[in-house]
């Protein structure tokens, strides 16, 4: 029986080397009668076998097509990664309102923690009197609602030196005048520095 | 006549001659000659990878292109026949991979003909060899990849044993226990198909 089984491999192996031979014999004949340039990038033959009538079924793939495609999944993909622009953007606007004297925060914000006793360090410009003084107050107060944890001595800084040119009592009444621009910049300043970061960790838990 | 740089496979089957013309000349000149001699296993390598000529037209363009980047690593010029093999094999591997995709994307779409039958077939038998051809085909693409390899090289190629070793970078007894393996797998699959 084994002897049969191996009469029947060796005459299929005899056979597959007929059919290879033949197929080498064929496709050397056609190799032979081409033209050769090496160190030309003329490759495509494939192509020009096509173009003379080869029978290959019609291609429906696209790469500009398939690239369009990837990029609109990637782009739905991102946006559901990302979420609403809206509840990841940091709350600055709470201590824009909070300086503008509202008591409630803006829509969808969380609530303000109530403002805790000011320090007595921080009540000289008070100790000043004066509509500068007071309007001192109202912004280092509001900074306090806006977000409790915020070092104390951070806005002190930043309000004292915000109201820096306030004078002492009996000054002269223009140079009462707090420099609105100063304390513009100074918030500014306090929003894309130090208290970004610390309302971000204040509100993300 | 041919364009420039340009020689009809036939006339350039003729390389040795070449090769010692070139020699005298440049080095890497000699060099290129040689590896170009081996132009007929390259184009048949890739034939067997992948069973059409046009196909193995490009892909021996493709060998040789790479061949030429890459000829500062050939260091032994005896061993022009493995080296180039070996570009071969891994341009064609490439080739299949991309093809493998294709199919895959393309549920079939895009996949190429079979060769055509020999012209030198008589009607009556044509259907029959047609169908064998195809069988044979399907046989060497369901051999493991391994075993295909050193097949193709072996069969197609028409390497020895060693130069089959020395393109893959195999031992010399494990070229042939997987030529052999692969032979009798082909044998049973051809058997199945003729029963």
């Amino acid at each position: 029986m084994s002897e049969r089984m191996g009469g029947a491999t060796s005459e299929r192996t005899r056979e597959i080397e007929e059919l290879i031979e033949e197929e080498k014999r064929e496709a050397m004949a056609y190799f032979e009668s081409r033209p050769f340039a090496v160190g030309r990038a003329d490759v495509g033959n494939a192509a020009v076998g096509r173009a003379a009538g080869r029978p290959v079924q019609p291609q429906r793939f696209s790469w500009p097509v398939a690239a369009s495609v990837a990029a609109t999944v990637l782009a739905i993909l991102a946006a559901l990664v990302a979420g609403p622009p809206a509840s990841r953007r940091p709350r600055l606007e709470v201590v824009e309102v909070a300086l503008r004297g509202a008591s409630a925060p803006a829509t969808g914000a969380p609530e303000i923690p109530a403002a805790p006793e000011i320090p007595t360090a921080s009540a000289t410009p008070r100790a000043s009197g004066g509509p500068g003084a007071d309007l001192a107050w109202t912004v280092e107060a509001a900074l306090w609602r806006a977000h409790a944890d915020v070092d104390a001595v951070e806005i002190e800084r930043v309000v004292a030196s915000a109201l820096g040119a306030i004078p002492s009592a009996g000054a002269a009444e223009p140079s009462r005048r707090i420099d609105s621009l100063a304390l513009q910049r100074r918030i500014e300043r306090l929003r894309g520095r130090s208290l970004e970061p610390l309302l971000r960790r204040h509100w993300n838990g | 006549m041919a364009p420039a740089g340009t020689v009809s496979c036939a006339a350039a089957l003729a390389a040795p001659a070449a090769a010692e013309r070139a020699a005298s000349e440049d080095p890497r000149e000699a060099l290129l000659e040689t590896v170009l001699a081996h132009r007929r296993t390259v184009f048949l390598i890739c034939l067997g990878f992948t069973r059409h000529r046009w196909d193995a037209e490009d892909l021996a363009q493709e060998t040789w292109l790479r061949a030429q980047q890459k000829l500062g690593q050939l260091r032994d010029p005896g061993s022009a026949r493995a080296w180039i093999s070996r570009i071969a094999r891994n341009v064609c591997r490439d080739h299949l991979r991309r093809m493998r995709w294709r199919r895959f994307l393309l549920g079939g779409a895009g996949e190429q003909a079979a060769d055509e039958v020999p012209a030198s077939e008589t009607p009556a038998s044509l259907a029959e060899r047609r169908e064998r051809w195809a069988a044979l085909k399907r046989a060497i693409e369901r051999l493991p990849r391994r075993m295909r390899e050193v097949f193709v090289l072996r069969a197609y190629g028409e390497l020895s044993y060693q130069e089959v070793a020395d393109a893959l970078d195999l031992p010399l007894g494990t070229v042939m226990s997987r030529l052999h393996r692969a032979r009798a797998a082909l044998a049973r699959e051809m058997e199945e198909v003729g029963r």
